[in-house]
């Protein structure tokens, strides 16, 4: 099939489109890394940057949508253009939300840098980022590349950063138990690990979105949730 | 204490437009029809069944043949003498080409809606009434009144001409004009209704009124609809085929064609990328 639309200015069109959304992304993954880099180096002038930054991935959010507003009222999109258009959208606000996420982590970490510090999460906490940061750089090329197979690889993912959040939590009670008064502390440092699981949640999202874009089917997931956070209890 | 489950993620795939493509019984089949023009091939080999009460559209590129199909389907073609039309086409299961077929009879059965309206130089009531004369329908002035009355209603004419039933059928809008045509198409009660490019003369607002006048006449007809708008087969077909060179590309409903085409040829034409 050929790439391109008799109309030259469509392809334009739907081409700065797809340039906003990974630039969007790019920008979601460094306020992501910067903010996990100001927790566990303390750096608080970094973590004010991740937080005023976040204001660039709303307004790239508006911008996405009323581009695409713009392409349904004046071209009439269809089949793989009209999927391509409601899953920009829909991937949009994900990597918004992304960004809410790692702004909150440096709020966070801007308000823990005033409390006894938490350094023995250092590991995990890159772990599970880097688990993260991974999830959104792969899903980013398989929306560049409209690659189905990479997109379902990365809902194969999600199912670590669950088990590591998982883990985390346990190990953020257990130290809560040992001396309350970590426990301001160790609770932002447990909504910090629950932002960045989250974060997968949205990569997994997108990944969805982006094999729907290809296939023109949606994945039917039996969600069976590798996060067993919810359940725990430990007495 | 700590207990974590086992895990597993299972993935599959669904379609959500998922749909058996066609499941409405077909009121017309049509297997292996091919139709040349002086030895020149202008349909090959197409396989398409019409559903019953259900608008079908038929789409693809100037000299794809889906006009040609379409006008196999009432014999329209008969009346090119050059015109060869090969394979099976049934309504309710008959041949329309078998030799004991009468030809009037069929395009009874199967009315026919042109590109240009064309209404006869008489009145509007003579227009509509016209059929149900030569066919005989009518046994009483009464009846043919009720006809007449009933058939411009459907065509969501009446309230418009009722004052003036004896002026020009020319005397009306383009879109009048159309409406027109189709009330005395469906004067004579057909079963199927061949509409080609109904609307390509219409101005945006006639063309609404003639698309929601497709969608009432589903109810009772069943309909196959030719056009050059996809936006138009998009509003109102249950089914979409594509032509392209002859051929019949791909056939399926409507909602998934134009959200999820299965061929590259189709998703190519829709989208606004063949050259």
């Amino acid at each position: 099939m050929p790439k391109e639309h008799i109309v030259q200015a469509y392809d334009a069109e739907l081409g700065n489109l797809e340039k906003m959304i990974v630039e969007m992304g790019e920008r979601a993954r460094l306020q992501l890394d910067q903010s996990i880099t100001s927790l566990v180096e303390h750096d608080v002038a970094l973590a004010r940057t991740v937080v005023a930054d976040d204001i660039f991935i709303d307004q790239l959010e508006l911008e996405v949508a009323t581009r695409a507003t713009q392409i349904f009222a004046l071209r009439q999109p269809v089949a793989d253009d009209l999927r391509s258009i409601v899953a920009a959208l829909k991937i949009s606000s994900d990597l918004e939300r992304i960004g809410d996420h790692a702004k909150n982590i440096s709020k966070r970490t801007i308000t823990l840098t005033k409390m006894p510090l938490v350094s023995e999460f250092g590991n995990s906490l890159r772990r599970i980022h880097a688990l993260v940061d991974n999830m959104i750089h792969d899903v980013l090329e398989a929306y560049r590349g409209r690659d189905a197979k990479k997109a379902l690889a990365v809902l194969a993912q999600d199912t670590e950063v669950d088990k590591i959040y998982t883990s985390l939590f346990r190990e953020i009670l257990t130290y809560m138990m040992e001396d309350p008064k970590n426990i301001t502390a160790l609770t932002h440092l447990l909504f910090i690990a629950k932002n960045i699981e989250r974060i997968g949640d949205h990569a997994t999202n997108i990944a969805e979105q982006v094999y729907y874009v290809k296939t023109g089917h949606y994945i039917e997931r039996d969600r069976e949730k590798a996060d067993q956070a919810i359940s725990i209890i430990i007495e | 204490m700590v207990e974590i489950m086992d895990t597993y993620i299972e993935i599959k795939s669904v379609n959500v437009m998922a749909t058996t493509d066609n499941p409405t019984p077909p009121k017309m089949t049509t297997k292996n029809v091919s139709v040349s023009y002086d030895n020149n091939r202008a349909l090959k080999n197409v396989h398409l069944n019409i559903a019953e009460n259900r608008v079908t559209a038929l789409i693809g590129p100037s000299g794809c043949g889906k006009t040609t199909y379409l006008r196999c389907l009432n014999r329209m073609n008969d009346l090119i003498a050059t015109c060869k039309v090969e394979g099976e086409i049934k309504l309710g299961g008959h041949d329309i080409y078998a030799r004991d077929v009468d030809v009037e009879v069929l395009r009874r059965r199967i009315g026919m809606v042109f590109q240009k309206a064309n209404p006869f130089p008489k009145s509007i009531f003579d227009n509509v009434a016209y059929g149900p004369r030569i066919h005989g329908l009518a046994n009483s002035k009464e009846e043919l009144d009720a006809i007449v009355q009933k058939s411009l209603r459907r065509a969501g004419l009446l309230d418009e001409v009722e004052n003036r039933l004896n002026a020009s059928g020319t005397s009306l809008s383009g879109g009048q004009q159309q409406r027109l045509c189709i009330a005395r198409a469906i004067a004579i009660e057909p079963e199927v209704i061949l509409m080609d490019e109904p609307c390509s003369a219409l101005d945006p607002i006639a063309t609404a009124k003639i698309e929601e006048l497709i969608n009432e006449l589903k109810e009772r007809y069943t309909i196959v609809i030719v056009t050059h708008s996809m936006q138009q087969a998009a509003r109102v077909s249950d089914y979409t085929a594509y032509f392209h060179l002859g051929e019949l590309v791909e056939q399926g409903e409507t909602n998934r064609i134009f959200t999820a085409p299965k061929n590259s040829k189709t998703e190519a034409y829709i989208t606004g990328r063949i050259g």
